[in-house]
């Protein structure tokens, strides 16, 4: 049975020979999450399609970049995304922290979606992008250290700085001014 | 609140539908793209191609529109223009037949062809003489 990264080496593998079916796939598979960690870093999903999309671009533009032997795809083109962030952050500061925070799903917990998304957009763009990799997208502390371009043991204080700046913030009891 | 709750509410996120804006538009600009990397030499066609018309235009353009320094052949056994009379000239085609009949010797293929001249006109609105542009036909005249 193949893994996701076996499938994933033998895309690449096509898409470097030219197969645009291949390419195809990999962006039909990979975009979701390239766009959810986007999307949480601009909170805003036009800007987020945006940067999905100058991710995929500079992944065509540049084939050979792609090692398996470093992380897996994914990885690769979550860091990809975090450049593309950085570099509109840099060139236009289109980052958003907070604005119209979009009303959520009710995930049928006892944290209302709408809430925790509102908390993890309020909270600095390093904690959540953490929460994003590990948190969301339960990507392993290895692979966020690679993606952020960091330690590991970075990836683990801003996550649990994180996570406790969450739970305070989902603590609080919502006020309403009417 | 515990640690858990807070992973396990994390996780639900990430089971949310997400619908990305423009994603099939997106899709279609990157293969387009792949496209155009995986295949240089269309590009260069292209660039071959456009340089070529760039350089059929130029040269159409340079291309002497009329024969301007080419001599007038004054029309069989009519009398030309005195110096101080005023002459018009007029671009027109005029059929190869009409050129025999005048009295030129006419090399052409067709002479039921037309060939585009100049044709002289004096003060008294007669043709006086004809110069052809077209460099396919040989007139010889008197």
């Amino acid at each position: 049975m193949p893994t996701d990264e076996d499938q994933d080496r033998w895309l690449m593998a096509r898409f470097r020979d030219g197969d645009r079916e291949a390419l195809a796939t990999i962006y039909r598979t990979h975009h979701p999450a390239v766009y959810r960690f986007a999307l949480y870093m601009t909170n805003d999903p036009d800007s987020a399609a945006e940067v999905v999309q100058e991710a995929f671009v500079w992944f065509i533009d540049h084939p050979a970049a792609f090692d398996s032997a470093r992380g897996s795809l994914p990885c690769f083109l979550s860091g990809v995304a975090r450049k593309m962030l950085l570099r509109r952050k840099r060139d236009k500061q289109r980052m958003q922290p907070l604005a119209d925070t979009p009303v959520r799903v009710n995930l049928d917990g006892a944290i209302e979606a709408s809430r925790l998304h509102a908390a993890i957009l309020e909270l600095p763009a390093d904690y959540r992008a953490v929460v994003v990799l590990c948190g969301i997208e339960s990507r392993s502390y290895e692979e966020a250290a690679t993606i952020l371009q960091c330690a590991i043991g970075t990836v683990r204080s801003r996550l649990h700085r994180a996570k406790a700046t969450l739970a305070r913030k989902l603590m609080e009891v919502p006020t309403w001014t009417i | 609140m515990d640690n858990l709750e807070l992973d396990r509410a994390l996780r639900r996120l990430a089971g949310e539908p997400l619908c990305m804006p423009r994603a099939q538009q997106i899709e279609a600009l990157l293969l387009e793209r792949f496209e155009r990397r995986r295949r240089p030499w269309l590009a260069i066609f292209a660039l071959v191609g456009a340089a070529c018309l760039a350089i059929a235009g130029f040269v159409r353009d340079f291309r002497p529109q009329a024969r301007a320094d080419a001599p007038f052949f004054a029309i069989p056994y009519t009398i030309g223009p005195a110096p101080y009379e005023r002459t018009t000239v007029v671009r027109m085609e005029v059929p190869v037949s009409a050129l025999v009949a005048a009295g030129f010797n006419v090399y052409a293929a067709d002479t039921s062809a037309t060939v585009q001249a100049d044709v002289l006109f004096g003060q008294d609105d007669r043709a006086v003489a004809i110069r052809p542009l077209e460099p396919l036909i040989s007139v010889q005249g008197e």
